[in-house]
């Protein structure tokens, strides 16, 4: 089935990028252990980047990556279909195997240096492994399904255009609302609001945290994410 | 053997003039194989079924003849059955063409007869 | 039955505040088994045309089958048909082996033997990364490809662009024993007119998206005569007749005409010679001809 070749070629275009990827960021995070250890600090060496650096690069995939696929794709013979499907099913693939791969490593730099991820800050470092890597892998692919989102947008609507809405939703998410929320809005409804994102993030009144609400909502964004860029696909035509 | 786009004639005529003319000139024998459709229109760049057209004309002559999977083959008595025709065609293409030139040119019928002894003469002198 | 059929397809664009019409109710067939030409000047159409029916784009109007199959979004038509064209549409990185390889994995009819038989041909190093190549090479690596992949139907944009005369020579070669030995369909779109005439069958000529004429090559060049003469003379022949078109130089006036010759109305300081493609199709786009 040609969906499979479309499948492998996605894999195997990915991996030298990802490859080159990881070995830079874990290199880093090996340096800086390896200093610390020389140095002879006993203060654990910390370095909160590895799942911000995942998102940038899965943006930068996203975004990036996309022309050149969709041009060689189009060229074989591809639908615009097939072509979703194969970038669908390598987003899955891809948010799973970097969600596995920095799920592992931080267990073992959690037991090695008291080393405390993304996901041990926001909920301990005792639950177990498996609800650490399908948060976090569900984390990531909400990242590519925005991210893909958004260059198809960026496609359709003309950089400038898109540049001007990206400034607008920064603006409106991270300068007004806080300010809406911190200013306007009384100290109850302050409450209220942090209670409902937490609420989001999955903690209750009660010490148990319910993975279900974040693990919803990530799959949620995902399929505003998906379902709109699916549409656009299908009208999208090779620019030459 | 030349083929000329830019000629009058269209290349498939060109064509069996020109393969008409090698098996006349003793290029290729009688039972001996031509070259096949493939390599004229490679050599040339002319779509095949334009070449297999000029052949066509030549087996309608009788001039040569397919053999199944093998190719195609000069005629038995090709080059008398190519004689024929073109002495049938003779006045035709030259005289006819010959005399409106004369006319063209204000020349007389003695004087083209005797631009033609002239021609014969010629020719047995640089014989000798 | 087996053939492209296109059927009454247009394309506008839209440019800030005029609609652009690049294809305007073409119809046209592409049979099954003939080499085709695809002439028209820059900006014709050829490559819109071209880029709709291998899927790239959409037509605003009108449909296109392939072998009775919609080539809209369909992936049952993938083995069908391939297109090779002028823009550049591989990752930069990849090496014209890489290519390769992908065309093979994508496509069951891909012969990996014969694409780097060819390359060796044309002196073509497949570990270069594409976009290192120079353009005559950019070009042959994209006609080896399309050359080793055997569908059905193969279309060529502009194939020579940027090749030296024996590579040109050797496409045509390439070409015309691949297709004895295979006969398939065969269009190549291009503006070099000359070079190709004597290799295509049929001829489609397409001006400002419109097809101005469909014809066999041996019945176009067959039906269409030079005639020159004094101005006058050649005005009162030429009427009623289908002109293609005329050249004037001082004293003499050419008119280019399709149809038969009016013997009898041919004056003794005429002089009668055939057409040949080029000139039938400068003569018919010079200005923006109309469909014949």
């Amino acid at each position: 089935m040609k969906l499979r070749s479309l499948f492998k070629y996605e894999c195997l275009t990915i991996a030298k990028p990802l490859g080159i990827f990881y070995s830079i960021l874990y290199g880093i995070v090996l340096a800086g252990y390896i200093v610390d250890m020389i140095v002879g600090n006993n203060s654990v060496f910390r370095f909160n980047g590895v799942e911000f650096s995942c998102v940038i690069f899965l943006c930068i995939c996203a975004s990036l990556g996309f022309s050149e696929d969709f041009r060689f794709l189009l060229q074989n013979g591809f639908t615009r279909n097939s072509i979703f499907c194969g970038t669908f099913m390598l987003y899955i693939s891809l948010s799973f195997f970097m969600g596995a791969v920095d799920t592992l490593i931080a267990m073992l730099l959690n037991q090695l240096s008291g080393y405390r991820s993304l996901f041990h800050q926001l909920y301990g470092a005792d639950h177990s492994i498996f609800l650490q890597w399908l948060l976090l892998s569900c984390f990531y692919f909400t990242v590519s399904a925005v991210s893909y989102l958004f260059r198809l947008l960026s496609d359709k609507m003309g950089h400038k255009l898109f540049l001007v809405l990206m400034i607008g939703l920064a603006v409106f998410f991270f300068i007004f609302v806080p300010y809406f929320i911190s200013t306007v809005l009384s100290e109850n409804a302050q409450l209220k609001v942090l209670d409902f994102f937490g609420f989001l993030a999955g903690f209750t009144k009660s010490s148990h945290i319910h993975f279900f609400n974040p693990i919803l909502i990530c799959i949620g964004i995902s399929c505003i994410g998906f379902l709109p860029a699916r549409f656009l696909l299908k009208k999208m035509e090779l620019k030459q | 053997m030349y083929i000329d786009p830019g000629n009058e004639k269209p290349i498939f005529l060109q064509i069996a003039e020109q393969l008409e003319d090698s098996i006349f000139t003793g290029l290729y024998s009688e039972e001996e194989k031509i070259p096949s459709t493939n390599e004229i229109s490679s050599l040339f760049h002319i779509n095949p079924h334009t070449v297999l057209k000029g052949m066509n004309l030549l087996v309608d002559d009788g001039v040569i003849y397919k053999k199944r999977g093998l190719g195609m083959y000069v005629a038995k008595g090709a080059v008398e059955k190519i004689r024929a025709k073109r002495q049938n065609l003779f006045y035709d293409q030259y005289i006819a063409t010959l005399i409106d030139e004369a006319k063209k040119l204000q020349l007389s019928k003695e004087q083209i007869v005797k631009l033609i002894e002239r021609g014969y003469d010629n020719e047995s002198n640089s014989n000798q | 039955m087996k053939a492209i059929r296109i059927n009454n397809l247009t394309k506008d664009y839209k440019r800030q505040n005029q609609p652009l019409r690049a294809l305007d109710h073409v119809s046209l067939n592409f049979e099954f088994g003939k080499i085709y030409g695809l002439l028209g000047r820059n900006g014709a159409g050829k490559s819109t045309l071209i880029n709709i029916l291998c899927n790239r784009i959409f037509a605003t109007e009108g449909t296109v089958d392939i072998d009775g199959m919609s080539a809209f979004e369909n992936p049952d038509v993938h083995e069908k048909i391939y297109c090779m064209s002028e823009g550049n549409l591989c990752p930069d990185s990849f090496s014209v082996k890489e290519v390769f390889k992908w065309t093979s994995e994508f496509y069951s009819c891909f012969d990996m033997e014969k694409a780097l038989t060819l390359s060796e041909m044309f002196g073509l190093n497949v570990r270069q990364k594409v976009k290192k190549l120079s353009t005559g090479y950019k070009s042959i690596y994209k006609i080896i490809t399309a050359l080793s992949l055997n569908v059905p139907y193969l279309i060529f944009d502009e194939p020579v662009l940027g090749l030296d005369a024996n590579h040109r020579e050797l496409f045509y070669k390439l070409l015309l024993s691949d297709y004895e030995k295979n006969p398939r369909t065969i269009v190549i779109a291009t503006h070099l007119i000359e070079e190709v005439s004597s290799l295509i069958e049929e001829i489609i000529i397409i001006d400002n998206g419109r097809v101005l004429l469909s014809d066999t090559a041996e019945h176009l060049l067959a039906k269409g005569y030079s005639i020159a003469g004094t101005p006058a003379n050649i005005d009162a022949y030429c009427k009623g007749k289908d002109v293609v078109g005329y050249d004037e130089i001082a004293g003499m006036k050419i008119a280019y005409i399709l149809g038969d010759v009016q013997e009898d109305a041919v004056t003794p300081d005429m002089h009668i010679s055939t057409i040949n493609l080029q000139k039938l199709f400068v003569k018919l786009t010079e200005r923006g001809g109309k469909p014949l």
